[in-house]
């Protein structure tokens, strides 16, 4: 989770491995855990743009 | 401002100003726990969920149109004219408290026990000097719970470096959207320091020791609050007939419900209902 944290701060190709880790997941058919799921969120809106805060 | 006479209200009403909305949000997790806190907002169905998604532990505001719908900007005032809730979970009953989300800071390592500091890139958006702005945790992933906290913040009279008293984090149905603090405090809200009436902003957080997961501290202004109390039929509030005052609805309001689920229910929550605002000519 740390680890995951310090991504989610971090540079813009760490946040963009993380959103890849999170895809590469859903795309083998893999759940994300719940403290995945808001993480998920915000780097979709930072990578993929989207709306504000939601 | 607002309206002038009952007949400025009913004129209002009858021209159109005014909205009904209806909303159903559903817990995806039995909650199976006495006496504990939800966030509403967080949960799935009509509005989307809120799932606090941005920069880690800076500050950021929630667009108003993903919230409990309350009608269009207006050029004067908008107020809360009636809830109504169905009780549709039939077992147990909530109270609710409906509040306008101003601003949040997402993120906040619940093992980490070192102060966390948060940055203000942002202010308040409405509220701005912070009277009657309440801190509340909420919760954005399972955690063990058990663990006390305060925040430093600054309170509404601009001073910095305020402490709040400590608080313990329930640790029975620890799940995503439930508020990490025990039964016994009073209400969902972080106490404030002796004298304060308000939180403009929010500079750390200190946790005791490590109880898990990740967290979100939103700053809120309470504005009505509602009780079930039978679960054969929908309890209602006419503000002004019921309470002979109408909360305010500021522009750009995102409201959400908190609620205090005080039995077992054993079973995923669901909360339905409809929320209605009017506004004048003043």
């Amino acid at each position: 989770m740390k680890e995951h944290l310090k991504k989610l701060s971090g540079t813009p190709e760490e946040k963009k491995e993380l959103f890849e880790m999170f895809l590469a997941k859903l795309q083998s058919g893999q759940p994300l855990a719940d403290a995945e799921i808001p993480m998920f969120e915000f780097l979709k809106k930072e990578i993929l743009g989207g709306d504000d805060g939601v | 401002m607002g309206f002038s006479s009952i007949k400025d209200y009913v004129d209002s009403e009858e021209s159109g100003k005014h909205t009904i909305s209806i909303f159903r949000k559903s817990g995806t997790v039995s909650v199976g726990a006495v006496g504990i806190w939800l966030d509403f907002s967080v949960f799935g169905g009509n509005p989307k969920p809120n799932y606090y998604a941005s920069n880690p532990l800076e500050s950021a505001v929630l667009n108003g149109n993903f919230g409990l719908y309350h009608g269009q900007n207006v050029p004067t005032s908008k107020y809360l004219k009636r809830l109504t809730i169905p009780v549709a979970h039939g077992v147990g009953l909530n109270h609710l408290t409906l509040c306008d989300y101003l601003m949040y800071y997402p993120f906040v390592d619940g093992d980490e026990t070192s102060p966390q500091p948060m940055e203000n890139t942002i202010t308040l958006p409405r509220y701005t000097n912070g009277e009657g702005v309440r801190a509340v945790m909420v919760s954005q992933s399972p955690y063990a719970g058990g663990q006390s906290y305060f925040i430093n913040y600054t309170n509404s009279d601009g001073v910095s470096g305020r402490i709040s008293p400590t608080v313990t984090s329930q640790s029975a149905a620890p799940i995503s959207g439930s508020l990490p603090i025990t039964q016994t405090q009073s209400e969902c809200f972080l106490p404030l320091a002796a004298g304060d009436k308000g939180v403009r902003s929010i500079e750390s957080i200190t946790i005791s020791a490590p109880m898990g997961g990740l967290h979100a501290l939103v700053l809120v202004r309470p504005l009505a609050r509602i009780a079930e109390f039978d679960v054969t039929s929908p309890v209602e509030k006419d503000f002004l007939t019921d309470q002979g005052t109408m909360p305010e609805i500021k522009n750009g309001a995102y409201l959400g419900f908190f609620a205090f689920h005080p039995g077992n229910p054993g079973a995923a929550l669901a909360l339905f209902g409809s929320i209605e605002t009017v506004w004048g000519d003043n």
